[in-house]
This record gives structure tokens, sequence and C-alpha cells, in this order.
């Protein structure tokens, strides 16, 4: 099964995220910050990374930077997923080596779902 | 998905409108990914900017080419604020949108409204 590992500080929507992507046929697992969402990623590699960037210990830049510079992780997906949807914010993120950046807004979990479908993550 | 369409911005829905209709048709035109998130987060600045304003604007798309070349065009319709943000250095615009495009034109028209052309090419 293809797995997908929430990086979401926010338990509200860290579930909300995990029942969308779970009714697409996903596993989905949850990180609570930034250090626990690079140890997962780390000890059990997924096939995508949906990372929110305010997170409590570390941001979500950091954790993106960690682990595309990491040989065993560089080439697993990573999907921004935030309230900062400024134009420095999303340079920010692409610069860290995130393969897609969504605003959390109206139409996110439609882009997080189509984002997912053009990186071959979903069918 | 039309290759030409205008929105009218008048609030902060219609800006995430343009946001996502900018998303669709570069995702539609073949953009990948990134290429998807930059167009859509210039357009996102720019349609800002515009609701800014004191008059409502707008925000035209189009498909352009150039030779065998395909791009997509952004146009945003302002009033004179629309001077004032996009009259400083190259990388200080709006927190670098200009970064995000190909080109990225200010036609100060008469004054009274400007215009800020972008431009992405596949």
């Amino acid at each position: 099964m293809t797995k997908i590992i929430v990086v979401e500080d926010s338990p509200t929507q860290a579930l909300r995220l995990k029942l969308i992507l779970e009714r697409e046929g996903l596993e989905v697992s949850v990180a609570p910050n930034g250090r626990e969402g690079e140890a997962m990623v780390s000890q059990q590699p997924p096939d995508a990374v949906v990372l929110d960037l305010n997170l409590p210990d570390i941001d979500g830049f950091e954790v993106c930077r960690a682990l595309k510079a990491s040989p065993d992780t560089a080439s697993i997906p990573i999907v921004m997923l935030t309230i900062k949807d400024r134009a420095g914010d999303t340079l920010a993120g692409l610069d860290a080596g995130a393969d897609a950046y969504i605003p959390k807004d109206d139409y996110a979990e439609f882009n997080l779902i189509q984002v997912l479908r053009d990186l071959s993550v979903l069918s | 998905m039309a290759n030409r369409k205008t929105f009218h911005v008048l609030n902060q829905f219609d800006v995430v409108q343009v946001r996502q209709w900018a998303r669709q048709m570069a995702r539609e035109m073949g953009f990948g990914l990134t290429d998807q998130t930059r167009i859509a987060t210039a357009v996102s600045e720019m349609a800002r900017q515009v609701l800014g304003g004191q008059r409502s604007g707008q925000v035209l798309f189009s498909t352009v080419r150039a030779g065998t070349r395909w791009g997509m065009e952004c146009t945003c319709l302002g009033d004179e604020s629309l001077m004032t943000v996009t009259d400083r250095p190259r990388g200080q615009i709006l927190g670098g949108v200009e970064r995000l495009v190909d080109e990225f034109e200010v036609d100060p028209g008469d004054g009274v409204e400007v215009a800020v052309v972008m431009r992405k090419w596949l």
C-alpha cells in the first residue's frame, strides 16, 4: 500500500488530512512536529511527505532541506501544505527542495489529491 | 479549459479563484508542478495588489505563442497604486514575485490604469 507521512502539528488538520488521504486508499502516518517527522521519514521512508511549515520545533523549510540533503530520503516527493501563501514563502519552499507547494485555501484538498496523482503517488 | 479568461477582482475570494484558475490553466498547458506553483503564486500576489488599489481591477489570462514556443500570459490591471509596488529593484518586488515568472513587464499606461504583464514559457 502507498504510504504517506503527514507532518502537521494541528491535531484537527492532521486528522482531516489523514481521513482525506485514507479515503483515496493511502496508508497515512502523522508526525506532530518537525523532528519526529524527519525521524519517521528516515526510519520508514514513505512514498511522499505532506509537510506543514508552521511547526512547533523546527519549521517545515528546515525539515525539507534536511530530507532533501540525505541520500536516503532525497528522492521522496515533498508537498508543502501551508497557510503561508506569499511569494517569499513559495520561493523559500521551492529553494528548500519542495516538489509542490499548496496554500491552505478552499482548494487545498483538491489540489493535494491532484498533485499526488501528478507525482504518481495516487493512481 | 478556455485559453482566455478574465476575472474582476473585488474581494479576497476572487484572489483565491484567480490563483486556482492560474494553477489549473498551467497544469492543463503542461507546466510541471513547480512551475504550476510559481505561476499560481505570482498571479496571487499581483491579484492581491490589484485588490488593494482604490478601484477594483482585473486579471486576464491567455495563452501566447512565440514561434514554436507556447506560454501562459497573465495581465493584471489596476490603478496607480500598482506602480508604487512594482517600481522597485529586481528581487524586491512583492517578495520576489518577478522571480517566479520568465517575463515581468509594467505598462504605466496613462497613469490611471496600470498593467502588469507576466509570462511563463513551456
